[in-house]
């Protein structure tokens, strides 16, 4: 296990740029960045965005990618919210299964009809904020049920409740990733679909089940933001599927498919985090803000890009032999 | 599976399939080539039908002044789309070149100075987009995407989120103005802009190498195109016209904010796509584009006018987006 | 042999909308037998793995596998039934390990019902070791050699619970010691009673582990005979329909002067040290296995590939090229090696396609004439027989033949002094292939420097007035074409001789 840890450290940069952007803003601003009540802030803040990173990842991984997961998690915030006066656990179930049910249209729009997947989901994501517009009349809705609140708002001792929720989410992800043969189907078939067709695997089905994941873990965000804010509005989940994109590469997941890990899409949303809790310290200003963000966003698909190319390039000439 | 496509054998010189088994199908391949006017014939059809004032002359001038910004913006996505790129940055290039005029003129510029001023900026975008996606190879939509927050944030800082007003007067005109005091002076750029690309789409070396590239990039690079010029010179383009589009859209009300124009860039694929241009590159044309703007004028004009919640147009507008992808992605296997 | 076959396919077709890639194909395999499947390219071999391996389905006929009459579904349930196919190494999942690539969709489990690593790499080597390669089994596939990736995808086939193995040109990247291991391979599924078929261009080899031949031509079965009552030349005529001698007939052209010098040229890890010289009316052939750098030396001329070292000349000029743009202005043409993905743009008019490399020449302030381009097309559809009804036909309608027709008219029209060809035949039928040879030795006669990539030895043989074999990026060898003969060519391909 140590031996796995240290080639995931030296072979990740996320690891290496949380610790530079930790050094930077423990000499920018000190004690006010390291202290036990702002690394709790943090993990808080971080536990909504690691189950849409842990989305993305297995879409990408699959060779596909989801734009939809912010859509689908406001919409599971308003249900989780709007059905409270029927149970919360009801509430809950309905909203994970709204989100499932995107992730199964998404799969057969790009398996059955053929759509390539940014364009299918850029569809759903339209449809999807559509009906959330409708169901809450662009109204923000309270919640009923005051118990709710501790999976999102509490803590245990020192640590937040969502946290450990998200972690163990992490954990089950990466054993799906790693240890299943589901997992390991989904890195075939982002890794070469062709081949993995030939050598057997039912490409479509498990096309349709990473999207169908994808979904459920973006509602599991939406019902956790939910739970916190005990009340959702139509603000939530605008940018939150970019972000997630963004955090899913920095933390070693590629457009091209067939590459990532839960363990690094953890790292990407930490670091993308610590960056975002830094600025706020600092007190940057929210549209500077806006604009960093958006330099991130554009910085990681284009490393993404020229990494994927030069990829290529090592493998032709190892392939032809590695001659000097 | 790709490699299944591809391995399906032409046939023997003659003629394409459905040419050859009767009416239906080529009553289909009629309506594969042109479903667009069908469209926009029925729903003719339906708004005269439902609403008495929906064929006055002035209702469809009307819709046809509504429909222009989004037009101009929809007629250099088109030229994108044709190459098989995108750019989703338009919609806040739209608002950035609006903020750009009337800051301008507030530091003294005049009409034209402050046109130019407002063009270049979306000229620089595009410019942008397009140096970004020729090194890097990246994704299009993803950096364009990128691009676009990176915009807002720049319209943020430039207004500070206040309303600015336009104080050159002759500029309202390029918004207000109207042709012999009937067509509006933005209807008229519409529209000749698309006769003027669709000439320059399908007679002028320019446009045959947008095909190619869209169509079979890499047999057009191995033929002598300089690929990534012109590349550069689509995402300039792009970013121009949607500037443009944005000059009007400040020129109508005076005042412009940091999000005028959201929405577009969905719009102005959808627009495209409604009219047949294929998302995945080498069809359509800017005619078909006007189509597909006039599309969603009478579309929206008639949820307006059947007081259809906002909510619901934004379902209906996903919901036909990907209806007319798919159509096309039929198009594409058959 | 026994009475009912293992595996028998009775008057299988396969129609594709136009055209009929398998016509009537009817084939029985015993157990234990080694059949060999032999066919130009674009004779149905691959159509016929394609239904097999279950990734077509048949349009007419059936399958009987021990006397049932079976349906291959999918790839995953051919698999099932034992029908185990072994692809070429692009097949393969670059970013997954050697291991996984040889376990993959069947990986091992542990008790707690997860994949279990250890075990999965302890079996991998040891499938690799059988077949003498030595290779972590952990690393990415990606990492290692072509020869390599081919290797695992046989290991792959071999640790599969088979009654059917499909070789689909095995040995095309493979080195002789790599391919004597493969053939023990064979032997060992023979005596496992497991049938196998076994594609390759190269004739030796079959003759040595075949048990019966097979040939096919233009979709059909032309007979199946055993190995022991035929010799190369009855094999290849049966393959082509006629003598070698109608096929390929090389009229002798004068040779000029030098137009094209390549000196000491090198692209890092892919080709090394490069120099030879090309002369107005040669055709030079370049051979060598799949990954020697015969593509990839193309596009380093035609300015696709940039190179760190060396100079390349045309007609005496330097030429400083930073895309194929600069190297057409310079009078290089290039017909790539896929037609369909590289050579043409097949939704457009035959016209259009045509005109690509001279739209400049065409246009006036930036407009194209079309009447001008319509007759240039007109011309050149007329000179090169190109069978279209109009040059406003689609590319995509045309047959092969005549596409390649197509691509070469595009290269004629901008009256290239040097034509680089990478493998000008492929997928094209046999009538059809003639003609192109003609074609090319009409262009050699007309003054043109003419370099051949092919795969095809019989094809490199009779046309090239010199060849070239590359091995491992370098050129190995130059031998004159008129003395050479498959077997000093293969020695030198495949490393043995320099």
């Amino acid at each position: 296990m140590w031996a796995k840890t240290r080639h995931f450290v030296l072979r990740q940069n996320v690891v290496i740029l949380l610790l530079l952007l930790v050094v930077f803003f423990s000499l920018t601003i000190g004690s006010l960045f390291l202290n036990g009540q702002n690394i709790h802030n943090v993990a808080r803040q971080i536990s909504f965005d690691i189950p849409l990173a842990l989305a993305l990842t297995i879409v990408l991984i699959a060779g596909g990618i989801d734009l939809s997961v912010g859509s689908v998690l406001s919409m599971a915030a308003a249900l989780t919210m709007g059905l409270q006066p029927y149970g919360s656990w009801f509430s809950v179930t309905v909203a994970l299964l709204f989100g499932a049910g995107v992730g199964l249209v998404n799969g057969l729009l790009v398996t059955k009809g053929r759509i390539v997947p940014f364009i299918a989901t850029l569809g759903t994501m339209t449809v999807v904020r559509g009906i959330m517009l409708t169901y809450t009349r662009q109204q923000p809705i309270a919640g009923s049920d005051a118990a709710f609140t501790f999976w999102g708002a509490g803590s245990l001792g020192p640590i937040p409740v969502p946290i450990l929720i998200v972690l163990a989410l992490a954990l089950l992800v990466h054993l799906l990733l790693t240890y299943t043969s589901l997992g390991r189907n989904f890195y075939a078939i982002g890794g070469n679909n062709e081949a993995a067709f030939l050598a057997g695997i039912d490409v479509l089905r498990n096309k349709v089940l990473a999207f169908v994941l994808s979904g459920l873990l973006a509602a599991v965000s939406g019902v956790l933001i939910a739970s916190r804010l005990n009340s959702s509005t139509v603000h939530i989940g605008l940018d939150s599927g970019l972000w997630a994109i963004a955090a899913a590469i920095i933390g070693g997941a590629s457009l091209t498919g067939g590459k990532g890990s839960a363990l690094g899409a953890v790292f990407g949303v930490i670091t993308l985090g610590v960056l975002v809790n830094g600025m706020n310290l600092l007190g940057v200003h929210t549209y500077y803000q806006i604009g960093i963000r958006a330099i991130i966003l554009i910085t990681v698909v284009a490393i993404d890009a020229l990494s994927a190319m030069n990829l290529r390039k090592k493998q032709m000439m190892q392939a032809y032999g590695a001659r000097e | 599976m790709r490699d299944t496509a591809s391995a399906i054998p032409q046939g023997e010189l003659g003629k394409p399939e459905f040419e050859k088994q009767g009416f239906s199908a080529a009553l289909l391949h009629f309506l594969a080539a042109n479903p667009a006017l069908i469209i926009l014939a029925v729903l003719m059809v339906a708004g005269t039908v439902l609403s008495p004032v929906f064929l006055t002359t002035q209702n469809l001038l009307n819709i046809l002044w509504t429909v222009s910004v989004l037009g101009i913006v929809a007629l250099g996505q088109t030229i994108l789309l044709i190459t098989g790129n995108f750019d989703m940055s338009v919609a806040y290039v739209v608002g950035l070149a609006g903020i750009t005029a009337v800051i301008a003129q507030l530091w003294g510029a005049g009409l034209v100075a402050s046109i130019l001023l407002g063009l270049l900026a979306g000229a620089l975008v595009g410019l942008l987009n397009g140096v970004i996606i020729v090194l890097t190879k990246a994704n299009a939509f993803l950096i364009t995407l990128g691009t676009s927050i990176l915009v807002y944030s720049l319209n943020l800082i430039l207004t500070q989120s206040k309303t600015w007003y336009a104080s050159v007067d002759s500029f309202l005109l390029l918004g207000r103005g109207k042709l012999f005091d009937t067509i509006h002076y933005s209807v008229i750029i519409f529209l000749v802009l698309g006769l003027l690309l669709q000439f320059i789409l399908r007679q002028t070396i320019f446009g045959r190498s947008l095909y190619i590239i869209g169509s079979n990039q890499r047999a057009g690079e191995l033929s002598g195109i300089r690929i990534n010029r012109i590349k550069l010179a689509t995402y300039v383009f792009c970013g121009t016209t949607a500037a443009l589009a944005g000059l009007i859209m400040t020129a109508r009300t005076g005042s412009t904010v940091a999000n005028a124009g959201v929405g577009m860039d969905f719009d102005s694929l959808i627009a495209a796509v409604l009219g047949g241009t294929s998302l995945f590159g080498g069809r359509g044309g800017t005619l078909r584009t006007i189509v597909g703007v006039l599309i969603l004028g009478v579309l929206n004009n008639l949820l307006v006018l059947l007081n259809v919640p906002y909510e619901a147009q934004q379902i209906a507008k996903g919901l036909v987006f990907l209806s007319v992808v798919w159509m096309d992605g039929l198009l594409q296997k058959r | 042999m026994q009475d009912t076959p293992l595996l028998e396919m009775r008057s299988v077709s396969k129609v594709f909308p136009g055209v009929r890639a398998l016509n009537q194909v009817s084939i029985a395999l015993q157990p234990g037998e080694v059949r060999a499947l032999v066919g130009e390219n674009g004779a149905g071999k691959s159509t016929l793995i394609k239904i097999l391996s279950g990734v077509y389905q048949p349009s007419e006929g059936e399958i009987f596998l021990d006397g049932r009459l079976t349906e291959m579904r999918d790839p995953a349930h051919a698999l099932k039934l034992g029908i185990i196919p072994v692809h070429q190494e692009v097949n393969l999942e670059p970013y997954l390990s050697i291991a996984e690539n040889i376990y993959i969709g069947r990986q091992p489990r542990n008790r707690f019902h997860l994949i279990d690593y250890p075990r999965m790499n302890t079996d991998a080597a040891r499938w690799l070791a059988e077949l003498g390669v030595v290779t972590e089994p952990s690393l990415p596939l990606g990492m290692v050699s072509i020869a390599e990736r081919q290797m695992v995808a046989i290991a792959r086939a071999v640790s599969l619970d088979a009654r059917v193995v499909i070789f689909d040109e095995p040995t095309s990247s493979l080195t002789q010691r790599e391919t004597e291991r493969l053939f023990s391979v064979v032997r060992r599924l023979k005596e496992k009673n497991i049938a196998v078929i076994y594609i390759s261009h190269r004739l030796e080899e079959i003759f040595r582990i075949c048990d019966t031949l097979t040939v096919m031509r233009d979709g059909a079965l032309v007979t199946t005979k055993a190995i022991t009552g035929v010799n190369t030349d009855d094999v290849i005529r049966l393959m082509i329909g006629r003598d070698l001698k109608d096929l390929y007939q090389k009229t002798a052209t004068p040779i000029g002067r030098p137009v094209l010098a390549v000196k000491k040229l090198s692209v890092q890890g892919i080709l090394k040290d490069i120099s030879f010289i090309l002369h107005s009316g040669e055709i030079v052939g370049i051979s060598g296995l799949v990954g020697a750098g015969r593509t990839e030396l193309a596009r380093a001329i035609f300015g696709d590939l940039p190179y760190q070292v060396g100079e390349i000349w045309v007609d005496g000029k330097l030429l400083r090229a930073t895309c194929p743009d600069d190297c057409i202005d310079a009078g290089i043409g290039l017909i790539p090696e896929d037609r369909k993905d590289e050579g043409l743009v097949l939704g457009l008019p035959v016209a259009n396609n045509i005109s690509m490399t001279i739209l400049g020449k065409l246009t006036r302030w930036g407009v194209i004439r079309g009447r001008k381009e319509m007759a240039v097309a007109e011309e050149f559809v007329h000179r090169l027989a190109i069978k279209t009804p109009s040059v406003k036909q689609q590319v995509q309608y045309l047959s092969g033949g005549n596409q390649q027709r197509v691509v070469i008219a595009k290269w004629l029209v901008t009256n290239p002094k040097v034509l680089l060809v990478d493998e000008p035949t492929r997928g094209i039928d046999v009538g059809a292939k003639s003609e192109i040879y003609a074609l090319l030795n009409q262009l050699a006669g007309q003054g043109v420097a003419i370099l051949m990539i092919s795969s095809e030895l019989p094809e490199i043989l009779a046309m090239s007035d010199r060849i070239l074999v590359m091995y491992q990026g370098r050129i190995q060898a130059e031998l004159p074409g008129k003395t050479a003969s498959e077997e000093t060519i293969m020695r030198f391909a495949t490393g043995q001789a320099a």
